[in-house]
């Protein structure tokens, strides 16, 4: 045994540390049955679609129709990634394994990106397979942008999560923000009549629902103004506070 | 080597840790003493890069831990064994610490049976453990990486006696072969069981540091006979000043010279041991009284 240090080492590589974060997700019930569940949500949404007209059987539908319960589970898993170590105190043994908080960070979001990308993807392995067997007449109709929009909605819920998750660093407290928060900003808005005129700039819930519209279709150029100001409101600001706060924070 | 050179740190105007200095040197296991609130966790999560300072600074091998690479396979940390999610299995923490320092996946099962839990009780959720069996874990995750250095946070706690033994076994075979070992307690007679030196702290200051020989050398000896006055005599006789105690006498000089003033005079000694008067236990006593926090209970109840 050596009694120095060895400074030459390497240190932990970043993808490493992405996969011992994925691994934690999974590896507790509590983070199965989140995982599991949105799969599950996203399975029976899509069968009670089927009791919708014929004509509304395209795989666009079949992805778009659920995400009005992904989004939020969605969120909630993006507040597990961020808080479950603050609440369940794994931090001390994450931080002095990787004590660079910042690539702890960095690793989290990547984690994030692919979990929501592995959700997406289930969502639209199903939304065909239901399209293959009782879809419209014409159900592969893929229009690329309406994809990818619902794509970015998914991301943006994740994201508004472990924002959400980094700037209180506690579990209840991050889910009650998280689905509260909007809800008395949008009664806020809407009540007081001076500021009904920001309020489609900075409400959540209406900047998102233009991505997963009925028939869904292209955002107009106000729709993506009020969509880019309502993240900033709502998730890059949380986050960037969350940052600061996870990189000074005493762990204990 | 762990240095900690002029460590301040303060709480909105509460001092906790009150400029200390000490080095813990490979080979050795340095104990740090002092009662529950006096500094201890601060200081260690201070020297593991958990907690910035207020002033003064804290080293391993010369760096800051934050600039240790993969500090998991040279520094092992336990500062709080029960600091872990409740719904992971015991196997899984240490499979996880495993994969973040790219240990192949034989060193879980091989720490496993260095800290003796047993396959089935690894596969158990950590909600279902005792103390003692996360301490275990946790000491299995801090030697995972097969580290030079060891920082252990009241390590011992929840260990039965016969756990603690084998902890000051393993620990002396780390720190003979040329490992560092600081660990801390609030109880002297673990301490006492594991150190080579030791740091008593209270109030965030250090009160008293040295070998644990020379801290816990007593202050003279205590010895009974049969016939007390005889004793009396002899000790008077060879000049020893003899203060009864209980039913023998302390006296201000070393055994063996108490023992052979006995002996010249023909009195049978039955019992003489070096008292432990003063010293470090009677300091560390007054420590713990002054921190007291918990007045006694004016109205029975417990």
């Amino acid at each position: 045994m050596t009694t120095e240090l060895d400074l030459s080492r390497a240190d932990v590589p970043l993808l490493r540390i992405v996969g011992v974060e994925l691994r934690k997700s999974v590896d507790t019930l509590a983070g199965r049955w989140l995982l599991g569940s949105i799969g599950i949500i996203t399975v029976l949404w899509d069968l009670f679609w089927l009791g919708r007209p014929q004509e509304l059987h395209t795989v666009t539908l079949f992805v778009v129709a659920p995400a009005v319960l992904q989004t939020p589970l969605l969120g909630v898993m993006g507040i597990l990634l961020a808080t479950s170590e603050w609440s369940q105190r794994t931090a001390m043994v994450t931080f002095s394994l990787v004590p660079k908080r910042n690539r702890t960070i960095i690793a989290k979001i990547i984690a994030a990106l692919a979990l929501t990308t592995i959700v997406f993807a289930m969502s639209l392995a199903v939304a065909a397979l239901l399209a293959a067997v009782a879809g419209a007449s014409d159900p592969w109709d893929l229009p690329p942008g309406a994809m990818g929009q619902a794509y970015l909605g998914a991301l943006i819920s994740t994201f508004k999560g472990v924002g959400f998750g980094l700037l209180l660093l506690n579990t209840p407290a991050a889910i009650v923000a998280f689905l509260l928060a909007p809800l008395v900003v949008q009664s806020i808005t809407g009540l007081i009549g001076a500021l009904n005129r920001i309020s489609d700039w900075v409400n959540f819930n209406t900047a998102m629902s233009p991505l997963y519209d009925d028939v869904p279709g292209m955002l107009t150029g106000e729709q993506w103004g009020h969509l880019i100001s309502a993240s900033v409101v709502w998730f890059v600001i949380p986050f960037a506070i969350g940052i600061w706060r996870v990189l000074n924070a005493e762990v204990k | 080597m762990i240095r900690v050179d002029s460590l301040t740190k303060d709480y909105r105007g509460v001092r906790a840790v009150d400029n200390i200095s000490f080095t813990c040197e490979p080979g050795t296991v340095t104990g740090f003493l002092g009662p529950n609130g006096a500094g201890k966790s601060t200081t260690l999560r201070i020297i593991t890069g958990l907690t910035i300072p207020t002033a003064g600074s804290a080293t391993i091998g010369g760096v800051s831990f934050h600039d240790i690479p993969n500090p998991g396979t040279q520094v092992g940390v336990l500062l709080d064994a029960s600091a872990q999610h409740a719904g992971r299995r015991g196997q899984e923490v240490l499979a996880l610490g495993a994969a973040t320092m790219g240990l192949p996946a034989s060193r879980v099962e091989d720490m496993l049976n260095l800290v003796s839990l047993t396959g089935n009780e690894a596969k158990r959720r950590i909600r279902h453990y005792s103390l003692g069996m996360r301490q275990r874990l946790g000491i299995a995750h801090a030697l995972l990486g097969e580290p030079t250095v060891l920082v252990l946070d009241e390590p011992a706690n929840g260990l039965d006696p016969a756990g603690i033994h084998w902890m000051r076994k393993l620990l002396r075979t780390f720190a003979d072969r040329g490992g560092t070992v600081l660990l801390s307690s609030h109880l002297l007679h673990e301490i006492q069981i594991i150190a080579d030196d030791i740091i008593v702290i209270g109030k965030g200051k250090i009160v008293a540091q040295g070998p644990k020989e020379e801290l816990l050398k007593g202050t003279g000896t205590f010895l009974r006979a049969s016939d007390g006055a005889a004793l009396a005599s002899a000790l008077q006789a060879a000049g020893i000043d003899a203060t009864p105690q209980a039913d023998g006498f302390h006296v201000d000089v070393p055994p063996e010279q108490a023992a052979k003033a006995a002996a010249d005079a023909g009195v049978v000694v039955i019992e003489i041991r070096e008292s432990s008067q003063g010293g470090l236990e009677e300091m560390f006593l007054q420590l713990t009284s002054d921190t007291q926090r918990d007045a006694l209970p004016r109205y029975g109840g417990n």
